[in-house]
């Protein structure tokens, strides 16, 4: 299963943001915005734990193009960061904190 | 004649003897007066009688003599009965002539005649009367005599009975006057009532609104106060008229703006920009029309649906404020992710940055998307949850309700029962929820106190400056002037001013103080459109009314960093430094236009981001139902640039690519979301789209004129440029021999 298409990561992002009363049209911009920035944070983690190596290789491959495919992403940090899931919910946890409506 | 009328008066006579002597007995004596008179009467006219035939005329005698030779007075007397009394009358009066003695008794006795007939007749006429009355009477009595006591009671029974209902009917006559005249009185007092709410909400709203758009119009609150303060001084039937015309038209107002909006930057991403503007205030010429038929169509609105449109005010009411509580968590994020993106930028290579981004708009959108079927399945889910709480049970899940809630009622929970029971997992979460708001309250405490600091020195400063400032304005000495430098513009030539002398602090200002205050200056000396190198700035007018001077800096002191005015600021000197470096090194140019030549060459190729805005635009509008088709047609309407008169085109056009980004969102709903995001900063895009497009063919637009439609304003623009075609970018083409004066780029637009 993808990384980012776990049902668990996707109840925890609107756990935490606190919006499921919101309606959807509302949820879904703020989900959008908020999946990009958590992304973002996640890729500035991931760096830090990366090897130079790795991420060199990392960054090679999201400057593709084509992109590659998301599962390949997916593998890739699976395979390189331990925990990556907690380190994704840890992400969540903290954005969320920062940011809730 | 005078024999005649005699003869005619004896005759009366004797027949009323005559006829007198008839109805009583021979030879009885007279018992009454009248009887008396009567009787004497008769004889003095026997006598008369006799006496008259011996002195008969000749005119009497032949008459008699053709009738008969003798005849008896008595018989004379019958056959004269037919003559009248009246007639009688009549000719005695004629005959009063001078007379003999004994035609004097007989006229007198006749008289007494007539005048005992008369009173005869009157008394009979009398009596009868009075047998008439007598017997009426009678027959009255001998009536009631004939009804029986029974008939008597059913009758007084009867009676009573109608006399009771019609008191009944008069009573519930008055309980119903009064009910009436209560409910009525309560009907109008509750209506009041309603109808102040109505109003007091739909000022809220007013208010609501204009404090979240035009934070910069106190003038505008202040006829709002106005307003209302008039409001309440207006009888009841003046506040039911115009709240009726307020409900019908404030709701439709902001769909009208959304939709002329849209419109607008529909054709400003298929058609000129000119074009654009007309659509604009076509469609809000269309929307207006509209409302109008509506509140024709709909007529006055109805006591009845006070209460519904009362709740639908308030539930705009909410929503309004929940939208501005929306925007300015979405504004968070922006400011956030320019953050996220520049520190990614350190991390990782530049040139990977554009397929880098794409990957996470990719990723970001499938892992949300799912996140919503979750979160509908959550609610749901809650639903249950909360049923089964209630029936006792124990759940693990904490609605986001319960998690806003503060450590006493949290205790509360904990402390209670099975039902209320949640799992020490969430406890402890919510106790670290707890833990980080208090510390980012204590965070924004220090923020502000710091902030207050800043504010206090930055007071000092400005304080200090202006007392060194004082007296060495007289004249604009040399020292306030400055020479405006080869490839330098008027804003940098300020900036350099304010800069080497450090005038009013201006080196320890943060950097949206130091843009506020260069803006006042420029403003304050008159910034011009054109200007060549060696033009003199005097910067002395701005000194010379210290007045003034204190409220440019108390102004200037409230932006403080991470305020509201600081980030708008900061935002605006990002996208105007990115402008500045791509003109960076292009000076004054004057040039002879060919024929053919578009005004602006290099943006003959529109970018990606306005073809994608413009699709989207188009479906959006597709959604809400308007006929693209028509929108040419109503963009010949006219608009008045009121909200735009105060405006530069500059301005106007940012702020309208603004708004219908956003109402693009508002109408497109989740659809428009992720396609929003596909075009990546597009917003920004756009903006710059339209100012590059202004600038560089900036010196042929005018700020519009107040009063003056959007048709007349292009109609005008057209007519000076002779821009008669458009090439398929919706690029005016130069008419020949046209001189394009490019204005220097100095600093804001």
């Amino acid at each position: 299963m993808s990384l980012f298409k776990d049902a668990n990561i996707q109840r925890k992002i609107v756990e935490a943001f606190g919006i499921s009363d919101l309606p959807e049209d509302k949820q879904a911009q703020v989900l959008a915005r908020a999946g990009e920035l958590l992304i973002k944070r996640l890729f500035l983690k991931v760096a830090d734990i990366l090897s130079p190596e790795d991420r060199n290789s990392f960054d090679q491959m999201l400057g593709q193009e084509p992109p590659v495919s998301e599962d390949q992403v997916s593998s890739f940090l699976t395979a390189k960061v331990p925990n990556i899931e907690n380190l994704l919910r840890e992400e969540i946890n903290e954005f969320a904190s920062e940011f809730r409506m | 004649m005078e024999n005649k009328v005699l003869r005619s008066a004896k005759d009366i006579a004797m027949e009323k003897a005559n006829k007198m002597d008839n109805q009583k007995p021979e030879n009885a004596e007279p018992k009454t007066v009248e009887d008396k008179v009567l009787r004497s009467a008769k004889d003095i006219a026997m006598e008369k009688a006799g006496k008259m035939g011996n002195d008969k005329t000749k005119t009497a005698e032949s008459e008699a003599a053709e009738d008969k030779p003798l005849r008896s007075a008595n018989e004379t007397t019958v056959e004269k009965t037919e003559i009248d009394v009246k007639k009688g009358q009549h000719d005695r009066t004629e005959t009063a002539t001078p007379q003999g003695e004994g035609e004097k008794h007989i006229d007198k006795a006749i008289q007494d005649i007539l005048d005992a007939e008369d009173n005869l007749k009157k008394r009979e006429k009398s009596h009868n009367r009075f047998s008439e009355i007598v017997f009426g009477f009678k027959s009255v009595f001998e009536k009631k005599k004939e009804v029986s006591p029974e008939e008597k009671a059913q009758v007084t029974k009867e009676k009573e009975e109608a006399v009771k209902k019609l008191s009944e009917a008069k009573n519930k006559l008055d309980d119903l006057i009064k009910k009436r005249a209560e409910e009525d009185h309560e009907k109008g007092k509750a209506g009041k009532e309603l109808i102040d709410e109505m109003m007091d909400a739909k000022m809220k709203l007013v208010n609501a609104r204009i404090e979240r758009e035009t934070e910069q119009m106190p003038n505008t609150v202040k006829k709002l106060k106005k307003t209302m303060d008039w409001w309440h001084e207006q009888k009841w039937y003046t506040q039911v008229g115009l709240t009726a015309c307020l409900i019908l038209g404030g709701g439709e107002l902001a769909a009208a703006g959304g939709i002329a909006t849209v419109a607008g930057v529909l054709m400003m991403g298929g058609g000129t920009m000119l074009d654009a503007l007309g659509a604009t205030a076509g469609v809000e010429s269309m929307v207006g029309s509209f409302q109008k038929k509506s509140r024709v169509k709909k007529g006055l609105t109805k006591e009845a649906k006070a209460e519904e449109t009362k709740t639908a005010l308030t539930e705009e009411i909410n929503k309004e404020k929940d939208q501005g509580r929306f925007n300015d968590f979405l504004k968070k994020f922006d400011t956030y992710d320019k953050k996220l993106d520049g520190e990614l930028d350190k991390v990782f290579k530049i040139e990977n940055k554009q397929n880098r981004n794409k990957w996470i708009l990719a990723i970001a959108a499938g892992m949300t998307v799912g996140a919503i079927g979750v979160s509908r399945a959550m609610a749901k889910g809650a639903e249950g949850i909360a049923e089964g709480t209630k029936a006792g049970g124990r759940t693990g899940f904490v609605h986001p309700e319960v998690r806003a809630m503060d450590e006493e009622k949290l205790a509360n929970i904990v402390e209670g029962g099975a039902e209320t029971r949640i799992s020490e997992k969430m406890v402890q979460s919510m106790s670290e929820d707890l833990a980080r708001a208090e510390k980012l309250s204590q965070n924004i405490g220090q923020g502000a106190e710091k902030s207050m600091e800043v504010a206090a020195r930055s007071t000092e400063r400005t304080l200090e400056s202006l007392e060194s400032l004082a007296g060495q304005v007289t004249g604009s000495p040399d020292k306030f002037k400055s020479v405006i430098e080869a490839g330098s513009s008027q804003w940098k030539t300020a900036e350099n001013f304010l800069s080497k002398g450090n005038v009013l602090g201006f080196n320890t200002m943060n950097e949206a103080q130091k843009t506020h205050l260069i803006d006042s200056v420029l403003t304050k000396i008159g910034k011009t459109d054109m200007v060549k190198p060696g033009d003199v700035m005097d910067f002395g007018k701005f000194f010379e009314n210290s007045k003034a001077l204190e409220t440019v800096m108390e102004s200037n002191k409230g932006i403080v960093a991470g305020s509201k005015k600081f980030l708008n600021i900061m935002e605006n000197n990002a996208a105007i430094e990115k402008l500045t470096v791509a003109n960076q090194g292009k000076s004054i140019i004057d040039k002879t236009a060919k024929a053919g030549e578009t005004f602006a060459t290099s943006l003959d190729k529109v970018p990606t981001s306005v073809k994608v805005a413009k699709e989207a635009t188009f479906n959006a509008i597709k959604e809400i139902g308007v006929s693209v088709k028509n929108l040419p047609e109503f963009a010949g309407e006219s608009g008045v640039w009121a909200r735009t008169s105060d405006m530069s085109v500059y301005k106007f056009m940012e702020e309208s690519a603004k708004k219908t980004i956003q109402m693009r969102e508002k109408v497109g709903g989740t659809t428009n979301v992720f396609t929003k995001r596909a075009m990546n900063g597009n917003e920004e895009k756009a903006i710059n789209f339209m100012r590059d497009y202004i600038t560089k063919i900036g010196d042929i637009f005018r700020n519009p004129k107040k009063g003056e439609t959007v048709m007349q304003y292009i109609n005008e623009f057209r007519k000076a440029n002779g821009a008669a075609s458009y090439n398929k970018f919706g690029v005016p083409v130069m008419k020949e021999g046209l001189t394009k004066v490019k204005p220097v780029l100095a600093g804001p637009l």
